[in-house]
């Protein structure tokens, strides 16, 4: 299967002379599966996933996301890669809490452009397809974890995009909200999504990844298939 | 260190933007508000401090000279109810040479350059006194450089240096007073009477002499230079001799007290010996009724200043103590008292505002003391005006006492309210409600207000950015309000200033009607009135010519009153109607305000004007803008001679005001009269160079721009702190796709709502405070009501420079916004 995101000797340095959180790191991976990146916490998961949404650059290497050299992109550029390429999940869903549920999923597509009446509708849609339809008026802070995760998980696909990056996308949430969650990132997987899931809870990666990275102090240490093989 | 100190110092440390950002906002307000203060102080009785500071004369007498000796005029200083005195000193007229404009410029009688005797140059008049010394007991000078040695030497009065443009160390020629100027008439000299070092020609007298000093005078701001002995008696050969004599008296209260003294020096003298006589009184009366104008600008700017200052220094305060919910969550679960946390954030607020405090001090006080120079040059007093430390003092008191005020508030809230809600970011008690979003139930409840389907509707029409940014204008309701209310500030103080300003460009030429009648002559006897006005109306270079006369009339209810009679068409003369319209004839009038609502008349009414035992009824046609300082409280009159001639008054001496011919000048008119008429022969105080209305109007030219400018770092501080306490919302925005451009547009249009309703508020805040001032100076001034046409002269522009208020938000936005699109998104996601 072709890849969809290929690092290049990519590091990402915060510090002139301090450590890197990404080293020297070479990945390829492909399309239409759920990858996993596991290690442990300042291993450099999430400065992956932050590189491959274009929400930081690297300092060395290159990086290509869906052909896009993520890499030469200016601010301008960047923002219009996230909203037709990337659909982001945060841990603590990083919903805003002065919209209302219906607009929080609409505003990707209000930023690429579509017109309101048609944003709502699609994000309506999607609402319903995710079981909280009934949530569409209602604010962020008024919804459980889980129903927020899931306003957050309709917000990342409605501008379709190739892949989803997920940041501990369970790590905010009890285990039947957790679940929950999961299936439906198999299902957005299932209808052709990307999937890049960053987690430190290994039942999680076993559970649902395909394939699983291991990256520790901005170095990867293991990456196999999620069937035991190494790759 | 306490545990608590090491909180304060490391929350200091973490929060350097934030602590900066109080800092600034506070010392910018202390400093707008020093500098209004000051000059505000610095305008109040201005005349008493420096009379006070200088041991100003009481009475200042001139007597003759060839009827009293030195010593005797030197006796009188032991007279009884004399506390001090200084003099005799002689006073002379001389002439200064060579291209320098006139002293008193245009406009001031014998002040026009006048060809002298020295050679065909110009010499321009001077009013020298050969004083020895700048201190003494009465009338200290306020001296630069140092006092005459000698001759050789020279030390002239501020004002003339500053007319003239003339320094220490500057070389001048000083000459005999030139011909005809306030009754001068510089005789040639003889080689006899020359003294050594004169250079002298037929009729010339020339001393050439070294600018030592420059000196102001609160008792003799007449003297323009003082003079050595030898060099004052060679350029005064020929005028008449004068010696002048300061006192101070016992009891100078009242115009009684110095009548009785100036009694017992006349007795004292031979009689008609005195020749002039000028009192603190007067002085201080002409100095105080400028300084009293000033007084309602200053007050408005004061407020304006005052209301900046709490908006902002509370907006940003209260933004940062509320801002701070987690870390005082932080601090109340881990066992800090409710005390100890108010201590702490009112610390970090307090410390930082402290050092704000004391540089906006030094700012203001720096900033302070050129407006503090002009605006007491303005009224005529030596000096530049002395910085009142209780101004100082008391600013930086209450500006700490808002900034506590403004900070201990919400600390207190914030401090006494649940530790998990802090934690979660949660307000407390009355702000809870209102910024959480609908725990249940349905409905669309925005945290800060709902949003009717219309605008809803109209703002999903409207670009990402835009419908972004409107959202978030409302975000937090006191913030915003304290916001608009800096901004409605800044546009009053715009619309103010410039409704002011442009109101005084229109009232000065009304005023001084140098425009319409420039060319004005001193008192011509009456004797001498027909055939004056016969050459004048023979002057090719003239066009209409009018004559002047005051006669004191009585008029029923108001009792003595003016009346100015003008020897015919006198329509053109331009003054400005508050109503009605200029007279027509005999048997019509105009009168001032002041008469009009002291008599109980409108214009329409009859008017009964007496003389003695004769009245004549006549038709008030008009009220009239007038300021007449030869008018006691501005009750006037003006009309036809004709009218009252059945009073049988002796029409006494009057005055000519006269245009120019077309295509000629004033100065070129008056060139030609000059030397033919007997009389002075001046142009009117030009109204663009008018030193009183250039004060006014570079007062609030100057400080529209400080409070604008304060208004503008009221919004970039707030919308700073905003962005700051929203860098999780942009970075979020971003993550899902704004642009750069996207995230500058979104905080612009947060504040252009803000923008926009501060204008509507500060637009009928600076037209009506424009109004009140406007209205208040001319009840000073006149008492005289202000033509409407000049209250509010901006017009439509008015709701142009209600734009302004967008302009101020989006002004200090910018910078944040810029700022807020260059983030590092990651960091941000991740901060949380």
């Amino acid at each position: 299967m072709d890849a969809i995101i290929t690092f290049g000797g990519v590091s990402r340095t915060y510090e002139p002379a301090g450590r890197p959180a990404l080293d020297g790191v070479d990945l390829e991976i492909e399309a239409g599966r759920v990858t996993a990146v596991m290690g442990p916490s300042g291993g450099g998961k999430s400065t992956l996933l932050n590189l491959i949404g274009a929400l930081d650059r690297p300092t060395a290497g290159r990086l290509v996301v869906a052909g896009n050299d993520v890499t030469r992109l200016g601010g301008a550029a960047a923002a219009r890669f996230r909203r037709s390429t990337i659909g982001l999940i945060f841990q603590f869903f990083h919903l805003i809490d002065e919209l209302s549920v219906i607009d929080n999923v609409a505003l990707p597509a209000r930023l690429a452009g579509m017109p309101g009446r048609a944003a709502h509708e699609r994000a309506r849609t999607l609402l319903d397809q995710l079981g909280i339809g009934h949530a569409a008026k209602r604010h962020p802070t008024g919804l459980s974890g889980g129903e927020r995760q899931r306003v957050a998980i309709a917000r990342a696909v409605i501008n379709r995009p190739p892949i989803l990056l997920a940041d501990e996308p369970t790590g905010a949430l009890d285990r039947r909200s957790g679940e929950g969650v999961m299936d439906l990132l198999a299902d957005l997987n299932r209808l052709g999504h990307t999937v890049v899931l960053v987690t430190h809870d290994p039942r999680l990666a076993e559970a649902n990844a395909t394939r699983i990275v291991q990256l520790v102090d901005g170095r990867i240490t293991g990456d196999r298939q999620n069937d035991g093989r190494p790759r | 260190m306490t545990p608590i100190a090491a909180v304060l110092g490391a929350g200091l440390r973490r929060r350097r933007v934030q602590g900066a950002a109080v800092g600034i906002v506070v010392s910018m307000s202390v400093a707008a508000a020093t500098l209004s203060l000051t000059i505000l102080v610095g305008s109040t009785a201005p005349y008493e401090r420096a009379f006070a500071a200088a041991s100003g004369a009481h009475l200042v007498v001139d007597v003759d000279g060839a009827a009293v000796t030195p010593e005797q005029l030197a006796a009188t200083a032991s007279l009884p109810g004399v506390a001090a005195a200084a003099g005799p000193w002689d006073i002379g007229l001389a002439g200064l040479v060579d291209g320098s404009s006139p002293p008193g410029s245009r406009g001031s009688p014998g002040s026009p350059g006048t060809p002298g005797p020295a050679g065909g140059r110009f010499a321009f008049p001077l009013r020298v006194s050969d004083r020895d010394a700048a201190d003494g007991p009465v009338d200290r000078l306020t001296l630069d450089g140092r006092w005459a040695r000698g001759d050789g030497e020279i030390v002239i009065s501020q004002r003339l240096a500053r007319l003239q443009g003339l320094a220490i160390g500057d070389r001048v020629t000083i000459t005999m007073a030139p011909r005809g100027i306030n009754g001068a008439e510089a005789g040639p000299s003889s080689a006899a009477s020359a003294a050594p070092g004169t250079a002298r020609g037929a009729t010339t007298v020339e001393r050439a002499v070294v600018v030592v000093g420059t000196a102001g005078s609160i008792s003799t701001p007449d003297i323009d230079a003082w003079l050595g002995r030898t060099d004052f008696s060679a350029v005064t050969i020929g005028g008449p001799t004068r010696l002048e004599m300061l006192y101070r008296v016992d009891g100078a209260a009242t115009a009684a007290d110095l009548e009785r003294v100036r009694a017992t020096i006349a007795a004292d003298l031979p009689a008609g010996a005195i020749v002039s006589l000028d009192t603190w009184l007067d002085a201080r009366a002409a100095v105080d009724k400028t300084a009293d104008l000033m007084v309602p600008i200053l007050a408005a700017f004061s407020v304006f200043a005052l209301a900046a200052a709490a908006f902002m220094v509370v907006n940003v305060i209260g933004g940062i103590v509320l801002g701070g919910r987690r870390q005082i969550g932080l601090l109340l679960s881990v066992g800090v008292t409710p005390r100890q946390v108010v201590a702490i954030l009112l610390g970090q607020v307090a410390l930082p505002a402290l050092a704000g405090d004391a540089l906006g001090l030094v700012v203001g006080t720096i900033a302070s003391r050129p407006m503090l120079e002009d605006t007491i040059r303005a009224f005529g007093l030596p000096g530049g005006g002395e910085l009142e430390p209780g101004v100082l003092a008391v600013t930086g008191i209450v500006a700490m006492a808002v900034v506590v005020g403004a900070a201990l508030l919400p600390a207190w809230g914030a401090a006494h309210g649940s530790p998990t809600d802090a934690l979660a970011g949660r307000a407390t008690a009355t702000s809870t409600r209102r910024r959480r979003g609908p725990a249940s139930g349905g409905g669309r409840s925005l945290p800060t207000g709902r949003w009717p389907a219309l605008a809803t509707a109209a703002a999903d029409a409207l670009r990402p950015s835009v419908w972004i940014g409107l959202r978030r204008s409302s975000g937090h309701p006191l913030r915003t309000a304290m916001t608009t209310g800096a901004i409605a500030v800044g546009v009053a103080a715009i619309v103010f200033s410039a409704g002011t300003y442009a109101s005084l460009r229109a009232i000065a030429p009304a005023l001084l009607r140098d425009h319409a009648a420039p060319i004005r002559t001193g008192l011509v006897a009456s004797s001498q009135v027909a055939g004056i006005e016969t050459a004048l109306a023979a002057d090719p270079d003239l066009g209409r010519v009018t004559s002047v006369t005051a006669v004191d009339v009585t008029v029923p209810a108001a009792g003595p009153a003016v009346y100015f009679a003008y020897g015919g068409n006198a329509s053109w003369v331009g003054y400005a109607m508050v109503s009605g319209r200029w007279f027509d004839g005999p048997g019509e009038v105009v009168a001032s305000s002041h008469l009009l609502e002291v008599a109980g008349l409108s214009v329409g009414d009859h008017l009964t004007i007496g003389r003695g035992a004769a009245t004549v009824d006549v038709v008030v046609v008009g009220e009239v803008f007038d300021v007449e300082s030869d008018a006691p409280d501005n009750l006037l009159v003006r009309g036809d001679a004709g009218t009252i001639a059945p009073l049988g008054a002796d029409p006494g001496p009057a005055r000519f005001e006269a245009e120019p011919a077309r295509g000629v000048t004033a100065e070129a008119a008056i060139a030609g009269l000059r030397g033919r008429l007997g009389v002075p022969v001046v142009l009117a105080s030009n109204s663009d160079a008018d030193e009183h209305f250039l004060l006014f109007e570079g007062v609030v030219v100057v400080l529209g721009l400080v409070l604008v400018l304060v208004a503008v770092g009221g919004v970039f501080h707030t919308v700073l702190l905003d962005t700051r306490q929203r860098a999780l919302e942009t970075a979020i925005l971003k993550a899902l796709g704004l642009t750069p451009r996207q995230t500058v547009g979104v905080i612009l249009w947060s504040v252009v709502p803000i923008g926009l309703v501060g204008g509507l508020i500060g637009i009928p805040a600076g037209s009506l405070l424009t109004r009140l001032v406007l209205s208040d100076m001319g009840r000073i001034a006149g008492p005289t009501l202000v033509p409407e046409g000049f209250l509010d002269v901006l017009g439509p522009l008015a709701i142009v420079l209600g734009l302004s208020g967008i302009a101020i938000a989006v002004a200090g936005s910018w910078i944040p916004a810029g700022a807020a699109a260059r983030s590092r998104i990651a960091a941000a996601l991740h901060a949380e």
